[in-house]
């Protein structure tokens, strides 16, 4: 086999050899020409006849009648074509005594930035498509696009939902610098045209498992209490599980809400969730774009297992100045955007507040009040230094605080306790364009997040108090490039590095009037990573979108370094119709550390360590998508199947906060608690989505089931994830009806989740163990972990609201209904007395939420 | 008319809505009857004893309200229940009709430390087994103090305080019990959750635990026992308190009980502890 590879290799390498030999001794023939002005075509037949060969050429490209002075008294033939044909864009090549003469056309590229018309807001994902060529290029994150093609004259389609389409023509003779204007259509109306080749539907793109999810649906979309939340939205999508009814976490294709890497402006979010998981920490009136990867996950992103949510905010209004106020039942937000330096500096400024414990107050004691309340404020300013050179500042901040307080008299003391959670992201971004096609983003990012719990109590000058704080600072830094060398290939590299800060656990506490207390645990880790992708366009039909992400994480002495292949393709079948295939590998370095897999604050981020390897998974998707009429409607169908690794859990029984620790100055070792184990995830998704007309939204299915398997756990034996639901449906519509009217709705139906109710009663066992007095001689268990399925979900959410626009501005009242047919969700189990005979033991649900009419009011101005 | 619509929903949704709805609900569940063993066995007790019951669905409710004594219910008499030594030595449990155990008199079978014990339960032919080996560490120093803390009406009170080393080069689980003996009898002094105590770094430091509720002050002496319980001992009595004391707790995820019993349907612990005994005066 060996041999035979050598001797093909020497057979090709000879007749190579001889061939480009026989091309240079036709080119080296001597010419003799005494000095003359001669025509170019008597100059060739001149040379055919002395030669003895033939040219051959196309007319288009020659002047055959322009003149040219020439004197060769001994020179080479190939001498003689150059001066005569000086442009670089010649060539010339031989074929047995014939000579090709042919122009290479000059590529020029077209790049800059597309922004919208009204607001100056950079554009990303638009659409630039050549009908001539099929090709074209979107905009990156930033809006910039580049596109390098042979001179020539072109027809540039623009294209991106909600925008008025664009036709450009091009004449291509230089490198060009070109911005483009879009202009938002009117959405009611149904004039969209999206009949645009090159147009990106679901079909075009090789990426799979991915949603973008229009700053449109979450406005319009009625969620907990009529309040507007991205990641509720996203919860009604396929493959993206919600948990408990009303709960913000979500379980993407039998993934933990952990798993979830949420991305702000580049800026890792730790805890996504306000209220206990009630409301997402996202302010919709600041967002700009919110993208979903499910798999198929590109390499730019890395570090955790089951999901990406992108989400970047506004820039703020390079033209005017504008605002909006919103009046809910529960909160109140608002947002001021507008140039600092008109066309270069703009900002945008958005807040939030509940004031449940402002209008709770007067109906308080006076000595004794219970307060909550939380609020976000997001701050952004965007500078244009020049063409070429672009800042952005972002800010977020995020706090939930749950209060109480008494106030006693001197015989009593005074009382307070605090629980506090939030994040704090802060972003520095420099975009900058090396050349027209290639484009660089550096990120300073620092993230932070705090869990506190204090309680004090004062007694005649006394305090005892305690301290108890867990969280997490991230220190980061990513240089992104994106190179567009060509249109079949649109490459993606970099590198990314955060330096993460932990703190587990932290307890400060007096008792009894005793010294301090003091115990503090710190864990600081390096997460790096260098990547490269490359969305390339083998053919028309065949694309793929291979990708190496080269990961290391380093905690103390060692390291772990874990290259991660990403591979996605698409197959196009005819114009509206892809198969489309991809695989990942994935690895999670730090984790957080859940009792309940609800999200909530009191769960605990940690780091991989020595004794704990990271979380690893694996997963492969396959999946069909078809653009219907003309685009309108997009179908996707995708099967996957995931493995994980190395799973992260609590043992049985153990809990966070345990004081038993510090009383025994231990040092506190989280890790004494954890238990490894494997996952298994595997299902099939469908979505039908209606794209543009008055009418929007979709239809959506989940089939999935998600498995766990921990040695130390459920007596090693395999078991159902407490989120593990087989079917799943969402049916979700915005209707604007008219200028003045909007309707939305939306309905879910998802299989019960798994909980652990006891369903079994046994006798207490005898022991001499201390204090082991119960109050009943049995007890109720169950021995198996999550084997009781809950009852199915539904719910149908209906909004209405109405808008009126004046010259400069624009109000609209909301209407909105939660759960209108008043269905009852369990949101837990318990085991209770029965309503006719409280003697009787029976299961017992608590449902929340039922039938919830909500208001809203929004001025634009 | 939208104002007045407006009005109308905060009215209505005022009186309709209220967040939290508790319901009965009609579910099948599991009601599969398990053989519940469960023997715990050490070098210083003076009974060997071990149970055998039958298990119930939450949905038997006769039985277990109507019944004057569950244990005697749900007990199992008519098993055979052996213990054998690792050196071949066997003790057959007899069924004691008071207590609804199975048991026999340590003097006539011994416990000893770092030996090995296997326990054969059959009912109806079918045989359960489970085997534990007593641990040969026990705790060697216990100390204990009064302390006195104001409470929030400015009033002295006075807690136990227990300090104990840790057996060193193990990982050790431990459960802190303690009786004070006062001026008109004696009181059992409650840890709550702090009577679990689990040594995590091998480190053998003194660990403490104090009491959860306050004690008499005219207590004279104390007497303290230190459990040092095998791990699947701890974990069973751990999350039946556990279990008990989150009841209702929508965000507690109950444990499920460790289970050590091997044969179709069986289902308990066979396990072991080592116990240390002081006598502190005050």
């Amino acid at each position: 086999m060996k041999a035979n590879f050598f001797r093909l290799f020497i057979i090709f390498y000879f007749i190579g050899f001889f061939a480009i030999n026989a091309q240079e001794s036709l080119f080296m023939k001597r010419v003799a020409l005494s000095e003359q002005t001669i025509k170019i075509k008597d100059l060739l037949k001149k040379l055919e006849d002395e030669l003895g060969l033939t040219f051959s050429y196309s007319n288009d490209i020659i002047e055959l009648n322009k003149e040219v002075k020439i004197t060769s008294e001994d020179k080479s033939l190939i001498d003689v074509l150059k001066f005569v044909f000086s442009s670089d864009s010649y060539r010339f090549k031989t074929q047995n005594k014939k000579i090709l003469i042919y122009k290479r056309l000059n590529k020029y590229t077209v790049s800059g930035y597309i922004r919208e018309k009204e607001t100056g807001e950079f554009l990303s994902d638009v659409s630039l498509y050549i009908p001539s060529w099929s090709k074209g290029v979107t905009t990156n994150t930033y809006g910039f696009y580049s596109i390098s093609l042979p001179q020539g004259k072109y027809d540039f389609l623009i294209s991106l939902m909600g925008y008025e389409n664009q036709s450009i023509p091009i004449a291509l003779n230089k490198d060009t610098e070109l911005e483009i204007l879009l202009s938002p259509v009117v959405e009611y109306l149904d004039e969209v045209v999206v009949n645009v080749p090159g147009n990106e539907g679901v079909s075009d793109i090789t990426q799979m498992s991915y949603e973008e999810v229009e700053d449109s649906y979450f406005q319009d979309i009625p969620n907990v209490l009529g309040e507007k939340d991205v990641i509720k939205t996203l919860q009604l999508l396929p493959g993206v599980l919600s948990g408990n009814d009303g709960s913000a976490g979500f379980y993407v294709r039998g993934g933990a809400p952990d798993q979830n890497l949420i991305i702000l402006d580049e800026a890792i979010v730790y805890n996504s969730n306000h209220l206990f998981g009630f409301f997402s920490i996202f302010n919709g009136d600041a967002i700009k774009s919110v993208d979903l990867y499910k798999g198929g996950f590109p390499a730019r992103y890395g570090g955790r297992l089951s999901s990406v949510i992108e989400i970047n905010t506004k820039d703020g209004n390079k033209e005017e100045l504008h605002g909006k106020i919103n009046i809910g039942l529960i909160s109140s937000s608002f947002m001021l955007e507008g140039p600092l330096k008109k066309e270069r500096t703009s900002f945008i400024l958005s807040g939030r507040r509940t004031y449940a414990d402002l209008l709770s107050l007067p109906f308080q004691p006076g000595d004794f009040k219970i307060l909550y309340h939380f609020s976000d404020i997001n701050f952004k300013i965007h500078h244009i230094i020049d063409s070429k050179n672009k800042l952005f500042w972002s800010n977020y901040y995020g706090k939930d605080k749950f209060r109480n307080e008494y106030e006693g008299n001197e015989s009593n003391g005074d009382y307070r306790g605090l629980i506090s959670w939030g994040n704090i992201t802060s972003t520095l971004r420099w975009n900058h364009e090396f050349s027209n096609k290639l484009f660089a983003n550096t990120s300073l990012i620092f993230s932070n997040y705090v869990f506190k719990s204090y309680i004090d109590e004062n007694y005649q000058g006394e305090l005892s108090y305690l301290d108890l704080r867990t969280g997490i600072n991230d220190y980061g830094f990513r240089l992104d490039f994106d190179y567009y060398p060509d249109p079949d290939h649109s490459i993606k590299f970099g590198a990314a590095s955060i330096y993460h800060d932990f703190t587990p656990k932290q307890i400060e506490y007096v008792e009894f009037g005793n010294d301090i207390n003091k115990s503090k645990q710190k864990i600081k880790s390096v997460e790096s990573a260098l990547y490269i992708e490359d969305d390339w366009k083998i053919s028309e039909k065949l694309s793929l979108y291979p990708g190496l992400r080269l990961s290391h994480f380093q905690f103390e002495s060692s390291g772990y370094f874990k290259p991660e292949l990403r591979l996605a393709s698409a197959y196009k079948l005819n114009s509206s119709t892809a198969l489309k295939a991809s695989y990942v590998k994935m690895n999670q370095f730090i984790h957080r550390l859940s009792n309940t897999g609800l999200g909530l604050p009191t769960d605990l981020w940690v780091s991989s360590t020595d004794e704990f390897r990271p979380q690893s998974s694996q997963q492969i998707a396959v999946g069909f998508s078809k653009d219907l009429d003309h685009k309108k409607y997009a179908l996707t169908a995708e099967a996957y199947y995931k493995k994980m690794n190395d799973l992260i859990g609590y043992r049985e029984g153990v809990g966070y906060i345990n004081i038993t620790e510090l009383e025994n100055s231990e040092e506190v070792d989280y890790t004494q608690d954890l238990t490894t184990g494997e996952g298994w995830a595997y299902g099939a998704e469908f979505l039908l989505r209606k794209k543009t007309g008055p009418l929007t939204g979709w239809l959506g299915y989940t089939l999935s089931w998600s498995e766990r398997l921990f040695p130390e756990l459920n007596s090693g034996k395999k078991f159902r994830d407490r989120y593990d639901r087989r079917h799943d449906i969402s049916l979700v519509g915005v209707y604007k009806a008219s200028e003045k009217i909007t309707l939305s709705g939306s309905w879910v139906f998802s299989s019960g989740i798994n909980y652990n109710v006891a369903q079994t009663i046994g006798v207490i066992p005898e022991t001499n163990f201390p204090d082991t007095y119960f109050f009943q001689d049995t007890y109720e268990f169950s021995t198996e972990k999550n084997s009781f399925k809950g009852e199915d979900h539904h719910r149908l959410n209906l909004g209405i609201q109405f808008h009126k626009k004046r010259k400069n501005r624009e109000r609209i009242w909301g209407l909105f209904f939660q759960n209108v047919y008043a269905r009852k969700n369990p949101f837990y189990y318990y085991i209770g007395e029965s309503d006719d005979d409280y003697r009787e033991q029976t299961i017992r649900k608590v449902s929340i939420f039922q039938f919830f009419p909500s208001f809203n009011y929004s001025l634009k101005f | 008319m939208l104002s007045r619509a407006i009005i109308f929903l905060i009215s209505t949704s005022v009186l309709l809505s209220s967040c939290e709805f508790d319901t009965e609900v009609d579910l099948d569940l599991q009601d599969k009857s398990l053989l519940l063993i469960h023997g715990f066995i050490s070098p210083e007790e003076d009974v060997i004893q071990v149970e055998v019951t039958k298990t119930l669905s939450i949905y038997d409710q006769d039985i277990i309200f109507d019944s004057s004594s569950i244990g005697e219910e749900l007990s199992i008499k008519d098993a055979s229940v052996t213990i054998t030594a690792d050196d071949g030595t066997e003790a057959l449990l007899l069924f004691n009709d008071e207590s609804f155990v199975y048991e026999i008199d340590a003097t006539t079978f011994s416990i000893l430390p770092g030996k090995r014990y296997n326990l054969k339960v059959i009912v109806d032919q079918m045989e359960f087994t489970a085997s534990t080996t007593i641990s040969v560490d026990n705790v060697t120093e216990i100390d204990a103090e009064k302390i006195i803390a104001q409470d929030e009406f400015g009033n002295e009170i006075d807690y136990l305080k227990v300090n104990f080393r840790d057996i060193p080069a193990a990982r050790n689980y431990y459960v802190v019990g303690a009786n004070i003996t006062y001026e008109f009898g004696e009181q059992e002094v409650v840890f709550d959750e702090d009577r679990f105590i689990q040594d995590r770094n091998l480190n053998s430091d003194f660990l403490t635990a104090i009491s959860d509720f306050s004690i008499f002050e005219d207590a004279t002496e104390v007497d303290i026992s230190i459990y040092n319980v095998e791990p699947i001992v701890y974990q069973l009595i751990r999350s039946l308190s556990l279990n008990n004391s989150n009841t209702g707790d929508p965000f507690y995820q109950p444990i499920i009980p460790p289970n050590n019993i091997e044969g179709e349907g069986g289902y308990g612990v066979f396990g072991s502890y080592r116990i240390k005994t002081e006598t502190v005066q005050f």
